[in-house]
């Protein structure tokens, strides 16, 4: 439609916009943007190629004016048609966006344009001796604007985590052009988790022209082995066995019979012909410590039958294990003209039985389909093959498709684990999500791109996207005597937000009560007897939970299993699980291990309205829809109740070792941190504590090592750190002939003590809690204040980031002028009082204040902490 | 309508492209703007289109189609193996037959290149006006429109032409001993860029085979073309002419293997069969002239060195892949085995090695502007080598390398792997 209008006005559209050659408008140039690597077509009306991000602003303020829908495309290797043009729309083009901007060895971040490739990246990193952990299939084409808009995986993310794991910034250009900056390239920004909400956005928020990313150190070593097994059950069951040992490969896929047979005949990569399945499992860490490692996942493969097994021993025979894996799409590619894959993802224990319900469908439909499966992550693709120029069978393998996606749901997994929603996905997302939850995705997009500009009909099924008709004004809350309500459960939670808005009462959400006092007006709806552990699921790692649950309980039942938290919140005493998400208090280990909301799974949640949302599932990897958890991670409280919480869960590492240093000052602090990773020794967290802070430690728990200058530098090691202890001697060694006396080596209960006592440090009612982030000379800076004042700092080399404990809002003054100098970052851990940014908020305050007035117009909630 | 149907026979081969990406970042038409239609799967989509009747090839199209260099870099990287290299010639046949071809070019490919004697006498005609500098002078002069722009190129590419051809030095139907002990028995298949152009690595290949032990046989008719042009530019007649012609005149030779040192040609002779495998009148010679061809390298790896090889003289080089060798015909192995079993040579691998230069036959002479980007960054590849030498393994590539190499004053020489191996095989002087 809009073609043709456009065929019949003459005139040059985006005419002098960009340079001659940027802006392709004839037929035989707009055909070959029309397709991705999935089965839609839609031709562009129009393709825009811009060059840099003021170029991509131009294009958008350009498709605004004119009124025209635009589309972000990068590579155009998505599976779910999410940059095809089904309506003519502009494509803007982003793959000359392609240089990384900066690299930075020292802090270990990357400042990246949309278009470049991952592999490009991944290039540019190990020149440093670093890598960009992201590694989905396509990494050889794909651009990193891609990856971040469907939040991709890989094999790697068994080990590593999932794309937004690994972003810390990204600059978006807003629909209406405007540019914001979501996130913080070193830590959290205060507020909710907008830059979690645009990865996996798939371009309908906004286009993601910039970003930084986290850069990871190169593993030392690696080991590969191929195990092969009667069945794909028993391969399965080993997977889950391997896990629950507390093993955590880098990679463990598995393929069934019918890839093997076709790998075979195409690749003869030596593949076991008699076996139903193989199993490929990837170990990393230090050298010594891979043999154990493997041992123990050949005992758990041979627990379960494992047939034979190959291991390879050197970059040769490594590289001819991962051939097959790598080929067998190729392989399956050769034996029909075309192969669809689907994408479903399960609980990890369950994949046994969701490939039996799939083979059954398979069979149902005629169709030969082999299964490749991230088997660790509970993650699989179904590659059905099919000759895309008959109808009837496009037909049928979308119709098997379609049910294999609902069995998957069925088991309690999602439709997509790493493609994305785009065109593809749309008709299952009501068999995942509610109406509510699916109303409040449309609303979310409707609110930051009300015209529906960004790559329209994508993402979210447009009978949600009515609209942001928001609520019926109901006015203001009225000063009103101070309450406490304390429902018992979602239903009566949501009763009571209704309620108060009727009596015209504001509402403050509270867990423990550890970060924030009672409010002295309105409702205090408290969380904490809403507390019940609702699914512990130790096999699969995950772990639901009301957010009532205490951090300190939590800490315990995961431990009870060998497993932990993927964040160590303060004041676990009293501290929830809510509260902790409402903060994103990460915790000391957060460079390492990840935020907060890194290990949210899903979340429920009531509306300031009253509404219930419930997002996400037990699975590690999924890609359905707006990422609407993290609207509440960070928000203290602003955007409604949360009411439970999935949380991901990690097997506690087999050792863990805290060296406690006395050190001098910050610059003698960081040459140990620099001597450490220089000499390949990562530590999990590297704190050094001011004077104050020491001298407690000191005193409390009687540790005083030997040394001037009265500040404690804490290199806490954790993983294998290799049997013979060979690691410490090498820690110890670099942090001595860095000047510094290691005094004490801590494990067990003795270590554990250490960081229980710092994090419980300054709970009580006075005083406040901040988080800052800055660059190296910040963190200097600060460390000095905090000696000269006297005040007790926890300075997180490691993590670019300082705890500041402050008696009163009047000693923040030095801290306030000098994180505004430095152009530094604060969010409030804890504490009461006004306390302004002195950084203009900026887009990313406006999207939030947007989302906050849409969900709470009258300002029931309080407001969110970025204002 | 006959074009259409022809086209048409590649459809199943075009519908196995997925479409997945995984051609762009090996393909250096893509990189050289990141444009969609510069890629395989664009190109793919688009003659799927026009036999699916939903596009059209036409002046504006065929550009896409005419910029791939088909060096077959995508058919490596690609899942199912899609032989993007043979649709586009599919695909330019289908134009020719169409729309026509531009005058000169249908004139070289099929007045020309199938008449040797003509060819040879043009040629002739052609050193001459090099050597007195008349060239240089039409150049400047300007010629004729677009006939001047290719053919001035073309001049200035190459450095010298040799007063006298191949067959001047060794005539059609010589049979050369072997060296020593005899153990092969082949014949040598003399491309056109040996016959005019570099008759010296001609003769230095059948002197190394000679050493190998090999008895070598020149045919004694040759055509002077393999007949690859005239297929990569749609000239399907003269192709098949030329290709009936060599087919015949290889399996009519008394040998064991037809041998080239050329990787296009080899790799054109070993399409024999495919292409032609099924032709009424000779597929069968087709089939068989294909199984008879061996490359270069692949016989000497093979062949087994008569001794010790040493390096002429102590140096460090490296490999530029012959396109075809590599991607089409899957052999990249043998010519780095020769190079790094020289004793002296310090081998240095390229970063890619396997990309094209931007030769890619005549593709230099019609297509400049993205010839000379493509050989830019064949060149800071092989800076960064630091390498003296920098051994190829086709004509083409030669050609193209020599002129990066001399208009940019580096110092790296540039050899045929035939040259090095001469050099490393020569008898120690008296």
């Amino acid at each position: 439609m809009l073609k043709r209008l456009f065929s019949k006005k003459k005139a040059v559209p985006f005419a002098g916009l960009l340079p001659p050659g940027q802006v392709l408008s004839a037929p035989h140039e707009r055909f070959p943007y029309s397709y991705d690597a999935s089965n839609w077509r839609g031709e562009p009306s129009c393709v825009l190629i811009p060059r840099d991000s003021a170029e991509l602003a131009a294009c958008v303020r350009a498709c605004r004016r004119e009124g025209r829908r635009f589309i972000a495309r990068g590579a155009g290797t998505n599976l779910s048609g999410a940059t095809v043009a089904p309506d003519g729309e502009v494509v803007i083009s982003l793959t000359r966006l392609n240089r990384v901007l900066e690299l930075d060895p020292l802090r270990r971040r990357a400042l990246v344009e949309c278009g470049v490739v991952n592999l490009d990246l991944q290039k540019a990193a190990s020149a440093h001796g670093l890598f960009f952990a992201p590694d989905p299939a396509s990494q050889k084409a794909s651009t990193l604007g891609g990856n971040l808009a469907v939040n991709s995986g890989g094999p790697r993310c068994l080990k590593y985590g999932i794309t937004t794991h690994h972003v810390m910034a990204v600059e978006i250009i807003r629909p209406d052009g405007s540019l914001a900056w979501l996130g913080d390239p070193l830590g959290e920004a205060a507020g909710p988790d907008l830059r979690g909400l645009l990865v996996g956005s798939e371009g309908t928020l906004g286009i993601i022209s910039r970003a930084w990313v986290k850069l990871l150190p190169l593993p030392k070593a690696a080991r590969t082995a191929l195990f092969s097994f009667p069945g794909v059950a028993e391969a399965v069951r080993a997977v889950s066995e391997i896990i629950a040992r507390g093993i955590v490969p880098s990679t463990l896929e598995l393929m069934d019979a019918f890839i093997l047979k076709a790998v075979e005949q195409f690749h003869h990569a030596g593949y076991p012909q008699d076996a139903a399945a193989v199993l490929l499992a990837e170990v990393e860490g230090e050298e010594e410590d891979l043999g154990e490692m493997m041992g123990e996942v050949l005992e758990a493969a041979r627990r379960h039958g494992c047939l034979s097994f190959q291991a390879a021993e050197d970059g040769e025979s490594r590289a001819r294990l991962w051939e097959g894996r790598r080929g067998a799409h190729a392989a399956v590619a050769c034996l029909r003209p075309s192969v669809w894959v689907e994408d479903g993802t399960v609980p990890r224990n369950r994949l046994a039985e969701a490939l039996e319900r799939l083979q059954e469908i398979g069979r149902k439909e005629a169709i030969q389909v082999g299964y490749l499966f991230h088997a660790g992550d509970g993650n699989f693709h179904p590659l059905m093959l099919f000759d895309d120029r008959i109808p009837e069978e496009r037909e049928k393998v979308r119709r098997a498709g379609g049910e294999m996606l609902k069995a998957c749901v069925d088991l309690g997994g999602t439709i997509t684990g790493e493609h994305g929603v785009g065109i593809d996905k749309l008709p299952y997302m009501e068999y995942l999500h509610d109406p509510v939850t699916l109303a409040v995705m449309g609303e979310v997009k409707a609110v930051l791109d009300p015209e529906n500009l960004c790559n329209p009909g994508k993402l979210i099924p447009p009978a949600f996207l009515s609209g942001a008709a928001g609520l019926a004004p109901s006015g203001r809350p009225r000063p009103q005597e101070a309450r406490e309500w304390v429902p018992g459960g979602l239903a009566e939670a949501a009763d009571m937000i209704r309620r108060a808005r009727l009596e015209g009462l504001s509402v403050r959400p509270g867990g423990g009560g550890s970060k924030a006092a009672a409010p002295d007006t309105g409702v205090r709806l408290s969380s904490r007897a809403m507390n019940a552990v609702l699914d512990f699921d130790p096999a699969n790692l995950t772990l639901s939970a009301g957010a009532g649950l205490g951090v300190a309980e939590a800490e315990a039942l995961a431990e009870s299993r060998g497993l932990e938290l993927g964040f160590a919140a303060c004041f676990p005493g009293t501290a929830t699980l809510g509260g902790a998400l409402s903060c994103s208090d990460s915790g000391p280990w957060r460079e390492s291990r990840g935020r907060l909301g890194d290990s949210l799974l899903g979340l429920e949640a009531v509306l300031p309205d009253g509404r219930i949302v419930s997002i996400g599932r037990k699975v590690v990897k999924n890609v359905a829809g707006l990422d609407l958890g993290r609207l509440w991670v960070g928000s203290r409280g602003g955007l409604g109740l949360v009411a439970s919480l999935i949380l991901k869960l990690y097997p506690k590492p087999p050792a863990e070792d805290l060296l406690v240093a006395a050190c001098p000052d910050h610059a003698q602090a960081a040459a140990g941190l620099e001597a450490l990773r220089s000499g390949g020794l990562e530590p999990a967290a590297y704190c050094l504590l001011s004077p104050a802070l020491a001298e407690r430690l000191g005193e409390e728990l009687g540790l005083r090592p030997a040394g001037s200058g009265g500040m404690l530098v804490l290199a806490d090691f954790r993983g294998r750190l290799g049997r013979s202890g060979a690691l410490r001697r090498r820690a110890v060694g670099a942090l001595t002939a860095g000047g510094m006396e290691p005094g004490f080596e801590l494990q067990g209960e003795n270590r554990r003590q250490v960081w229980d006592w710092l994090r419980q440090y300054g709970a009580g009612p006075e005083g406040g809690l901040l988080r800052l982030w800055g660059p190296a000379g910040a963190l200097r800076e600060w460390t000095n204040l905090a000696r000269d004042h006297s005040l007790p700092l926890a300075c997180h080399l490691g993590g670019h980031e300082a705890w500041l404990h402050y008696p009163s809002l009047d000693s923040l003054g030095p801290w306030l002028d000098s994180a505004a100098r430095l152009g530094a970052r604060f969010s409030r851990l804890k504490g009461e009082g006004p306390l302004r940014p002195w950084w203009p908020a900026g887009e990313a305050g406006v999207m939030a204040r947007q989302i906050k007035d849409h969900f709470d117009p009258g300002g029931f909630f309080p407001e969110l902490p970025s204002f | 309508m006959n074009a259409l149907a022809e086209l048409t026979r590649y459809y199943d081969e075009v519908s196995r492209c997925s479409r997945c990406g995984f051609c762009q970042p090996t393909c250096p038409t893509y990189k050289l703007e990141d444009g969609e239609a510069d890629v395989a799967r664009g190109r793919n989509a688009l003659v799927r289109g026009v036999i699916e009747g939903r596009a059209v090839l036409d002046a504006d199209s065929i550009r896409t189609v005419d910029e791939c260099l088909r060096c077959g870099a995508c058919v490596t990287a690609c899942f199912a193996g899609v032989r993007t290299d043979r649709i586009m010639a599919a695909a330019r046949a289908f134009y020719a037959e169409q729309k026509g071809r531009s005058r000169l070019a249908g004139f070289l490919m099929a007045g020309l290149l199938p008449r040797r004697r003509l060819l040879s006498a043009l040629m002739k005609v052609l050193a001459w006006s090099k050597r007195t500098g008349l060239s240089r002078l039409a150049r400047l002069a300007g010629w004729a429109g677009a006939w001047g722009r290719g053919l001035a190129r073309a001049e200035g590419l190459v450095k010298e032409v040799p007063t006298s051809f191949f067959s001047d030095r060794l005539k059609p139907g010589t049979v050369l001993p072997a060296l020593g002990e005899k153990k092969f028995t082949v014949g040598y298949f003399v491309g056109c860029r040996t016959e005019f152009l570099y008759p010296r690595i001609g003769l230095d290949t059948v002197e190394v085979l000679r050493r190998f032990g090999a008895e070598v046989r020149l045919f004694a008719d040759p055509a002077s073309c393999c007949g690859l042009p005239p297929y990569s530019y749609g000239y399907s007649q003269a192709t098949r002419d030329l290709v009936r012609r060599n087919a015949e005149a290889i399996v009519r030779e008394p040998c064991q293997w037809v041998v080239t040192e050329i990787g296009s040609c080899y790799h054109f002779l070993k399409e024999y069969g495919q292409l032609y495998g099924d032709d009424p009148e000779f597929g069968e010679t087709a089939r068989r002239a294909a199984d008879k061809v061996v490359y270069l390298a692949d016989f000497l790896a093979q062949a087994g060195p008569p001794r010790g090889l040493r390096a002429a003289y102590p140096r460090r080089i490296t490999f530029q892949d012959s396109c075809q060798l590599v991607h089409l015909q899957k052999s990249a192995r043998a010519p780095r085995e020769l190079l790094k079993g020289l004793e002296g040579v310090d081998f240095r691998e390229m970063e890619e090695a396997s990309w094209c230069c931007g030769g890619a036959g005549a593709y230099t002479v019609s297509h400049p502007g993205q010839s000379e980007p493509i050989l830019e960054r064949k060149l800071g590849n092989l800076r960064a080598t630091g390498a003296d030498e920098v051994v190829v393994a086709c004509q083409s590539c030669y050609l193209q390398i020599s002129h990066g190499v001399r208009s940019r004053g580096m110092k790296v020489k540039v050899k045929h792997l035939a040259e090095v191996m001469e050099e490393a095989t020569r008898p120690a002087a008296p």
